[in-house]
């Protein structure tokens, strides 16, 4: 089953609608996302309300629904 | 010294006899960006006294401030105290508006341009004559005129030297003669980021808490940005934090959870902010971009209003910076409203 969800980049506010299948894994959709906007893909989480969203865990296991709002947030490091 | 100046600083003792060493580490950068929002402002209508008179103060405070640093005790930041600082220091910036926009108006119709060259005396002349103009009791209008003598006859090479970064700025736009006769009139340096007080208050809580246990504290820096006249400026409204895997060298977020849930909080305010930059900490490493740090901006704060805040809670320092055009990054100025 397919749905529609919007993904949101946290640095610049925009926006982008997405198909995804329940089996879509959130790392692909990371991945997808990161792409679009010419981003590492590795550097960065997804945010669902107050979930964490990363890694092999799929769509469908992650309780999204269709017309639900993701925001695409950076994973920095700093160092000395 | 100037008198108000005096009693502000006078204030300023009174108000740090006491403090602790953690309040003073709270209250240095808070005045440090009020400083910087001082010098915009009086940079702006008086450079060449407002730089003087910006040294003396930080100097003054900075002797101040370790001179008391055995013995003071303040269990919070006296906002009161930065708010009395301000008022004062705008009605003296109002006045000195005033007597300028007279000294303005006055070199202006005088209508040559300035023909020798003194070099350095033209700053003296400058100074003395703002002195001159703030020790007369004359009318506004006799105190320009006495300033705009001494001007009219020197060349203002060595003020344009002084001022240079602050003429290329405007030589773009404006170009006449008459402007070129007026570098008091000049900015110093714009402000590029903004915090609110309560947002900047928060992330100095975090780097301090954090670095007394020797680790380095990381966070996201919430807000806007807006563009006026070709300048970007960067507001932070709030800023958020997580749990962090954290050494005295290195950080990272080590779960996001916590962070996420105040954003979410923010969101259901229906506040809708951005990422403008982040901030983190280097305890008692002094303020800088490391290469990590570097790497981090490039690869996920690359917009023009994106910045990154370093703080050192050991040498009580803030430094907040954006990736430069050529360099890897560079220095902003940064202020503190409320």
């Amino acid at each position: 089953m397919t749905i529609r969800i919007t993904i949101r980049d946290a640095d610049t506010g925009s926006k982008v609608e997405m198909d995804l299948e329940e089996d879509n894994s959130i790392e692909e959709t990371i991945e997808s996302a990161a792409s679009y906007w010419e981003k590492e893909a590795g550097a960065y989480v997804l945010r669902y309300g107050k979930k964490v969203l990363r890694g092999q865990t799929t769509i469908g296991m992650s309780a999204i629904r269709d017309g639900d709002l993701l925001e695409l947030i950076p994973d920095p490091e700093g160092g000395y | 010294m100037n008198p108000d100046v005096r009693k502000l600083l006078d204030m300023l003792e009174e108000t740090v006899d006491g403090i602790d060493d953690e309040a003073r580490i709270k209250l240095l950068p808070i005045i440090t960006g009020f400083v910087n929002d001082l010098k915009r402002d009086i940079g702006r209508v008086m450079k060449l006294k407002a730089d003087k008179r910006l040294r003396d103060l930080e100097m003054s405070l900075d002797l101040k401030y370790r001179k008391k640093i055995s013995n003071i005790k303040l269990s919070d930041i006296p906002e009161e105290v930065v708010a009395e600082i301000r008022q004062m220091c705008e009605l003296e910036l109002a006045s000195k508006y005033r007597e300028l926009e007279i000294q303005s108006a006055n070199i202006t119709g005088a209508g040559e341009k300035p023909v020798s060259e003194t070099g350095p005396k033209v700053e003296e002349t400058l100074d003395d004559a703002a002195d001159a103009q703030n020790s007369s009791d004359a009318s506004s209008a006799t105190q320009g005129q006495v300033v705009a003598a001494p001007v009219e006859k020197r060349s203002f090479s060595k003020v344009k030297h002084n001022l240079r970064l602050c003429r290329a700025k405007r030589a773009s736009s404006e170009s006449s003669p008459t402007d070129e006769e007026l570098p008091v009139l000049m900015p110093i340096e714009p402000v590029e980021l903004y915090f609110r007080s309560q947002a900047f208050r928060a992330m100095m809580e975090h780097c301090i808490d954090i670095g007394k246990r020797e680790l380095e504290a990381l966070g996201f820096l919430l807000g806007d940005h807006f563009t006026h006249e070709g300048d970007v400026y960067t507001v932070v409204e709030e800023v958020v934090t997580s749990e962090l895997d954290s050494s005295i060298i290195s950080v990272k977020i080590k779960d996001f959870t916590p962070m996420f849930e105040r954003m979410h909080e923010i969101e259901k305010a229906g506040k809708d902010f951005i990422l403008v930059g982040w901030y983190h900490s280097h305890p008692g490493h002094t303020c800088f971009l490391s290469p990590t740090d570097v790497d981090t901006q490039k690869r996920m704060f690359r917009k023009d209003y994106h910045a990154a805040v370093v703080v050192d809670p050991v040498n009580s320092e803030v430094k907040s910076f954006k990736l430069g055009k050529g360099e890897d990054y560079r220095e902003i100025s940064y202020g503190v409203y409320r």
